[in-house]
């Protein structure tokens, strides 16, 4: 199998009982499910556990994978239902112990409202004080480089509405920190 | 708010979808790699996962192929007890078929008996069983044939002298033409013990015949002799003439299907008379 395997195929391989294309999967997608994970749950402490289910559930899954289906849609909208599982046990996105609470909490440490000066972490924060579907609309564009029409398939929405949700999400992250997007 | 500010909203969007936006290089600059604490334990679940074989679901999806192969196999087996028995091939020719049915049940038996403990099961006691159900029907079923073949007109029935020897040169005439495949062909068997007591009864009642009372075209006949060719052609029938109307025709009668008995000073066929005393057996005439 050449480096040139593409991802669908890497799957199908793995799903005939090929371990090593597995392994070549994960090694190219493990960083962006963390991420994911992490951006959309805003835990440092729970992506981790997240991203491990993501992948589990992609081994239990592999006679069902089909070609029909891109892998980074299948692969995300995996990531997509585990987090809204997350969510719905949490009732509302931030009640539990969450990146925007520890990087925003007022009452923080010296040292770490100073980090929230960065603008990568607030990039962070207000990523996490984004609304659910907006941040992972971000996220799944970063991450997965996903088109407009595959993250509406992915949250069951009309591609206008994914148009509109990223305009919201562009606009508040601009004025958020328009001086660290200059 | 302008048009021109309406408008900013979809250009941003577009310079974002097409990683123009600063916001990009913002966000990748947050990229953060993950922990490799898991990794290790996430690959061994994939090597286990192809190691553990096809899930539960493929497993069960083989179940039914896996069952019919198992029938398709016993079913060749059965198939090909019932090709190899002997006598239960209908197409061969009715006196052999005859001949040899009363070996081909004890034949078949010891087959089937192998044949259940290769397979050893249930089914397997089945199968025998079906096997010697098969025998038996095909025993059935050469009889029945071969009362057709005995119904036919005599001339074309007993065309030829039938080679079974005779103990009296009185009685060297009438020659077995068409005799059936002995049991033994230099040991004749006794007859079956379950054939028809009737038959013997019948022999011994032609034995008992005076001289002169059956006669053969124009010949007088010995009723001891007679008695004797029966006898012989009763030993050497097999199942054939187990009744004793069956003996009748298919052993007494061959041969001597015009010959006549004296009865009441008449002369008779003999055919309906033998029949008769069969009837009357409790009642014998003479």
């Amino acid at each position: 199998m050449s480096q040139a395997d593409t991802d669908e195929t890497l799957m199908q391989a793995y799903g005939a009982g090929d371990a090593d294309a597995f392994r070549r999967l994960y090694l190219r997608h493990a960083d962006p499910v963390y991420r994911y994970c992490l951006r959309a749950s805003g835990s440092t402490a729970n992506a981790a556990e997240f991203a491990q289910d993501v992948w589990t559930r992609v081994i239990e899954s592999r006679q069902r994978y089909t070609q029909t289906a891109g892998f980074k849609t299948w692969l995300y909208r995996i990531a997509h239902n585990r987090m809204v599982d997350h969510w719905r046990t949490q009732a509302t996105r931030g009640s539990s112990e969450t990146l925007a609470d520890e990087q925003a909490d007022p009452s923080a440490s010296p040292e770490r409202r100073a980090a929230a000066e960065d603008c990568v972490a607030r990039l962070q924060v207000e990523l996490a004080g984004l609304p659910f579907e907006q941040c992972e609309l971000i996220v799944l564009r970063e991450e997965g480089e996903l088109t407009l029409e595959q993250m509406a398939g992915l949250q069951g929405v009309g591609r206008e509405t994914v148009k509109s949700r990223l305009r919201y999400a562009l606009a508040k992250l601009k004025e958020a920190l328009h001086d660290c997007l200059e | 708010m302008t048009a021109s500010n309406e408008r900013d909203p979809d250009r941003e969007l577009d310079d974002y979808l097409a990683g123009r936006h600063a916001l990009s290089r913002l966000y990748a600059q947050a990229r953060v790699e993950r922990p490799t604490g898991h990794d290790a334990a996430i690959l061994a679940k994939a090597v286990a996962a192809t190691r553990a074989g096809t899930p539960k679901r493929g497993g069960r999806r083989w179940q039914p192929v896996l069952a019919v192969a198992a029938t398709m196999v016993l079913g060749v087996a059965v198939g090909w007890n019932l090709l190899q028995a002997p006598g239960t091939d209908v197409s061969a020719d009715s006196d052999s078929a005859m001949g040899s049915a009363p070996l081909s049940a004890g034949s078949a038996a010891p087959s089937a008996s192998g044949d259940i403990a290769a397979l050893g099961s249930q089914k397997a006691t089945e199968a025998a069983e079906a096997i010697l159900a098969e025998d038996a029907r095909q025993q059935r079923l050469a009889q029945k044939q071969e009362s057709a073949r005995a119904a036919q007109p005599r001339a074309q029935a007993f065309a030829a002298p039938r080679s079974v020897p005779s103990p009296n040169p009185q009685m060297a005439a009438p020659q077995a033409r068409a005799a059936p495949p002995p049991r033994g062909a230099a040991n004749p068997s006794p007859p079956l013990i379950s054939d028809d007591p009737q038959i013997q009864r019948l022999i011994d009642q032609v034995r008992e015949l005076p001289d002169g009372t059956i006669r053969l075209d124009g010949k007088s006949l010995s009723g001891s002799a007679l008695a004797e060719v029966w006898t012989q052609r009763w030993a050497r029938s097999g199942t054939r003439c187990s009744l004793a109307a069956d003996f009748v025709e298919f052993c007494a009668l061959p041969d001597y299907e015009d010959a006549q008995i004296e009865q009441d000073g008449e002369l008779q066929p003999l055919r309906p008379v033998l029949h008769r005393w069969i009837r009357n057996m409790e009642h014998p005439l003479r």
